[in-house]
C-alpha cells in the first residue's frame, strides 16, 4: 500500500543520514581547519593566496584553510576581539610592535626553531622582531614607506630640481602648487599612516619617542621640527588630508594633481598596472634629508605569527606547515611579484632575483626597486628607543620597545599631527600634549 | 458587574509553560549580557580576559572624570538630537507629500525607500567619495553652480565633519519615518477633511487641527525608536570618520569601542557602556511621559 511506503520514507531517509555520518565521521576526525587572518586585501594578493592555499590544499588533503582578509586599520580589532573568546585565527599577521605583549601573555609561539628551519641567515638583518632575544613572528614581507615619487614633467616644466632636503622641498612643493596641482601630499588622518610619516620626519629631525631606558621623549626639538614642517606644507597639500590613510597617498596621486608624494612603493605598481601614462611621468628618488642630516626610512616587516593552542590554536602543527609553505621559496617570490616593488622580501636569497624579474613589469625602470630595497638608515616603532643620528647615520640602542604598540594603536603621534596641522596647535604645545598621553599610557601597562 | 473569573486550575500553569522559552530567551539575551557588563564595569580586566580584579566605582570615576567621555557626550547629543530633529521633520514633510494622490505615486514611494534598503557600508563607501576633497562630486556640483569657491572638507575639518554623518545618517534613515507615517495618515478618517473643507478651514489648520492630532502618538513612538537607535549607532560614524578628525565625531559608542578595542580596557569600557544606558533611560522616560500626554488628550 502506497501508505505504508510512505510511512517507511522517514525511517529510511534516518537510516541514510546516520550511516553517512558515521562513515564521514573519521575524515572530519582528521581534516584540521587552520584560519588564517590577514590584511594584504589587494586583488592581486588575494589571488595570490587563494591559489597558494589550493596548492597546499592539495598537497596536504587533510588540512584545510580558512583565510580572512580585512582591511589594514581593521586588524588588530580584529585579532583583539578573538582573544577573550579564545577563539584566535591560528596563523594571523602581526606588526613588531605588537609582538612583545602577544608574547608576554602567551598568546604566540616561540619560533626560533622555525626561522632556524628557514634559514636564520638569510634573513634581513633586523627583519625579526625579536622579545628577549627569542623569535615569535617571521617575516613574510618589508614595506619601506620612505621613497619620494615626483613627477618629472612638472618639475621640469617650472625647472626644478629634485629635492634633497626639507628645504628644498618646502620650496619645490610651494612652486608647483597651483593651477589644479597640489605640491605636496602627506597623511593626516586619525590612523597609523600619518604616525608612520610622522615618525620618520621626527628621527630625521633627531627626535624619538622613548630613549634607551624607555623614558618618554617624544616632547623634544626633532617632535616639534617634524611638527613645524608638517604645518607649513599643508598649504601645499589637498585640502583634505585630515582624513588621508594609506590608500589616500596613492589615489591622490593617480588622480595627477599631486606633484610630490613620500610614500611607499605600492604607487609606482598600482599607477603602472592602472594609469601608465601618469606612471611614465614618475620617477622615484631618495627621502629628502632632515634637520638631523639624513633622512630615516620607516621600514616595518610585516609578519605572521602563530597562536597557541591556550589561545585558542586547534591545529599547531598544521599552521606552522602552511606558514613554512607560503613564506618560503617561490611563494614567496610570488608573493613579491603581486604589488612590485612594494613588497620587499625579507630573504636575501629572493630579493637580487626579484628585482631583475619584477623590472619587467614596470618597463624595465629598476631605479623604483632600487629606491624601496634601500633599507638601510631604517627605523621601526618597535627599535626606535634610544636610537642615535650621527654623520648621516642612524645608530640602534638595541632594546625593543614594549611600550610603543599601544601608543600607536591609540593613534596617539597622529592626533598631535591633526592638533597642529588641522587646529593649529602651536607644535610644542602639542608635542608635551602627546608626551602627556604617552606617560599615562606607560603608567597604565606599568600598573598591570 | 465583574467578569466572572473562568480560570481553571491547569490554565496558569500551562500560561506558565507557554511564556517559559520567551522567558528563558530573554533571559539569555537580555539578563545575562547585562549582568556580565554590570559586573565587568566593576573589575579592572586586562588584554584578553574577561575578568579581573574587584575595583568597586572606580570605572565610573575614571570614565567620568576622562575629558574624551565628556566630549563623546556633547558629541552623542548633537549627533542623536540633530539626526532625529532633521529625519522627523524631513520624514513627515514627505510622507504628507505621498500621501497626496498624483501620478506615479506609487514609484515615488519606492524610490523613496531606497536609502533605508542599501547596506550601509555600501552607503557609507559611496558617501566616501562624494565627500572626496579632489575628486568629489557634492564639491563639483556646488562648485559649478557657484554655491562655493572652494572645496567643502567635509569629512576633514572638525567643524564639519559632525555636519556630515549626519547628513549621511537622516539620508539612510529619513525613510523609515515616512514609511511610519504614511501608515497613520492613511487611517484618518476623510470625513474630517470634508467637513473642514465645508467650514472653510485653510490648509494649515486642517494639518495643525485634524492630521497632527492624529499621527501624534505613531509620531512619538517613531522619534522614541530613532533616537534609541541613533543613540547607539556605529557603523556609519566609525567607517565614515573612525571619531575623527581628533575627536569631532566620537560618540558614546564610538568611545565604547576604543576604550574596549584599542585600550583593551573592558572594565572602563563597561562602565561607559552603563553610563550611556543610563543617560538612555532618562531620554526614554521623557519620551514615554510625552507618548503619554499625547495619548491621553486623544
Amino acid at each position: 500500500m502506497p501508505s505504508s511506503i510512505w510511512a517507511r520514507v522517514p525511517t529510511r531517509a534516518a537510516t541514510i543520514t546516520l550511516y553517512t555520518l558515521f562513515c564521514s565521521l573519521p575524515a572530519m576526525a582528521q581534516q584540521q581547519v587552520v584560519r588564517f587572518l590577514h590584511n594584504e586585501t589587494d586583488p592581486p594578493s588575494i589571488e595570490f593566496y587563494n591559489k597558494a592555499i589550493a596548492e597546499f590544499e592539495k598537497e596536504n588533503p587533510g588540512i584545510e584553510i580558512q583565510m580572512e582578509a580585512v582591511g589594514t586599520d581593521a586588524r588588530l580589532q580584529k585579532v583583539m576581539a578573538t582573544i577573550s573568546a579564545k577563539t584566535m585565527p591560528e596563523v594571523f599577521k602581526i606588526l613588531p610592535e605588537e609582538v612583545p605583549e602577544f608574547a608576554k601573555r602567551g598568546y604566540i609561539m616561540k619560533l626560533d626553531d622555525f626561522v632556524d628551519q628557514i634559514g636564520r641567515d638569510d634573513f634581513v638583518a633586523g627583519s625579526i622582531a625579536t622579545v628577549d632575544g627569542a623569535a615569535y613572528s617571521v617575516p613574510y614581507t618589508m614595506g619601506n614607506f620612505s621613497v619620494l615619487f615626483y613627477r618629472k614633467d612638472l618639475l621640469d616644466a617650472k625647472g626644478i630640481a629634485v629635492p634633497k632636503n626639507w628645504d628644498e622641498l618646502k620650496a619645490a612643493a610651494k612652486a608647483l602648487t597651483g593651477n589644479g596641482v597640489y605640491g605636496f601630499v602627506f597623511p593626516a588622518g586619525k590612523n597609523r599612516m600619518t604616525s608612520i610619516f610622522f615618525s620618520s620626519l621626527m628621527w630625521s629631525a633627531g627626535g624619538t619617542y622613548f630613549d634607551k631606558d624607555l623614558n618618554v621623549t617624544f616632547n623634544n626639538p626633532g617632535t616639534i621640527k617634524a611638527l613645524q614642517f608638517m604645518k607649513d606644507m599643508k598649504a601645499y597639500a589637498p585640502p583634505g588630508i585630515a582624513s588621508y590613510s594609506y590608500n589616500d597617498m596613492i589615489n591622490s596621486y593617480m588622480t595627477g594633481t599631486v606633484a610630490l608624494d613620500i610614500y611607499a612603493s605600492r604607487l609606482p605598481a598600482n599607477a603602472a598596472a592602472n594609469t601608465p601614462d601618469l606612471f611614465a611621468k614618475t620617477e622615484a628618488a631618495p627621502m629628502p634629508i632632515g634637520p638631523a642630516g639624513l633622512a630615516v626610512h620607516y621600514v616595518s616587516p610585516d609578519s605572521f605569527a602563530l597562536t597557541t593552542p591556550a589561545a585558542g590554536s586547534k591545529s599547531p602543527e598544521a599552521a606552522q606547515k602552511f606558514l613554512k609553505f607560503i613564506i618560503t621559496g617561490e611563494r614567496l617570490k610570488d608573493f613579491s611579484m603581486t604589488a612590485f616593488p612594494h613588497l620587499i622580501p625579507p630573504l636575501k636569497s629572493v630579493q637580487a632575483e626579484l628585482i631583475k624579474d619584477g623590472s619587467v613589469q614596470l618597463d624595465n625602470r629598476t631605479e623604483f626597486a632600487e629606491q624601496a630595497f634601500n633599507t638601510t638608515n631604517a627605523l621601526d616603532f618597535d627599535i626606535e628607543a634610544g636610537a642615535t643620528f650621527k654623520d648621516g647615520k642612524v645608530t640602534l640602542s638595541g632594546v625593543r620597545n614594549p611600550y610603543i604598540g599601544p601608543i600607536i594603536a591609540r593613534d596617539i603621534p597622529a592626533v598631535v599631527v591633526q592638533r597642529v596641522v588641522l587646529q593649529g596647535e602651536d607644535p610644542a604645545a602639542a608635542a608635551a600634549w602627546g608626551a602627556k598621553q604617552m606617560q599615562q599610557i606607560v603608567d597604565d601597562l606599568k600598573s598591570n | 458587574m465583574a467578569e466572572p473569573n473562568t480560570d481553571l486550575p491547569g490554565d496558569r500553569l500551562l500560561a506558565y509553560l507557554a511564556l517559559s522559552p520567551s522567558i528563558a530567551i530573554l533571559i539569555l539575551l537580555v539578563a545575562v549580557p547585562m549582568v556580565t557588563v554590570f559586573a565587568m564595569s566593576m573589575q579592572h580586566i586586562s588584554l584578553g580576559e574577561l575578568s579581573g580584579p574587584f575595583v568597586g566605582l572606580r570605572n565610573f570615576e575614571r570614565v567620568l572624570a576622562d575629558p574624551a567621555f565628556l566630549n563623546a557626550l556633547g558629541n552623542t547629543f548633537v549627533w542623536v538630537f540633530g539626526s532625529v530633529a532633521i529625519e522627523m521633520a524631513l520624514g513627515l514633510g514627505i510622507a504628507l507629500l505621498l500621501n497626496i494622490d498624483f501620478r506615479m505615486r506609487g514609484i515615488a514611494r519606492a524610490v523613496i525607500l531606497t536609502p533605508y534598503l542599501i547596506p550601509t557600508v555600501v552607503a557609507v563607501l559611496t558617501w566616501h567619495y562624494m565627500f572626496n576633497d579632489i575628486i568629489g562630486v557634492l564639491n563639483y556640483l556646488l562648485m559649478a553652480v557657484g554655491l562655493i569657491s572652494q572645496p567643502l572638507l567635509w569629512l576633514n575639518s572638525t567643524s564639519m565633519a559632525m555636519f556630515s554623518v549626519i547628513l549621511v545618517g537622516v539620508w539612510k534613515f529619513f525613510p523609515f519615518v515616512v514609511i511610519a507615517l504614511m501608515g497613520i495618515l492613511q487611517a484618518i478618517p476623510q470625513e474630517q477633511y470634508e467637513a473642514a473643507d465645508i467650514d472653510g478651514a485653510s490648509a494649515l489648520q486642517k494639518f495643525w487641527r485634524i492630521t497632527l492630532p492624529h499621527i501624534m502618538p505613531v509620531f512619538l513612538l517613531t522619534a522614541l525608536l530613532r533616537t534609541i537607535w541613533t543613540f547607539h549607532k556605529f557603523d556609519i560614524i566609525y567607517l565614515m570618520t573612525g571619531g575623527g578628525p581628533i575627536d569631532a565625531t566620537t560618540t558614546l559608542p564610538v568611545l565604547v569601542y576604543q576604550q574596549g578595542f584599542v585600550d583593551f580596557a573592558l572594565g572602563r569600557a563597561a562602565a561607559t557602556a552603563i553610563i550611556t544606558f543610563a543617560i538612555l533611560g532618562v531620554l526614554l522616560a521623557v519620551y514615554l511621559h510625552l507618548m503619554k500626554r499625547a495619548e491621553a488628550r486623544q
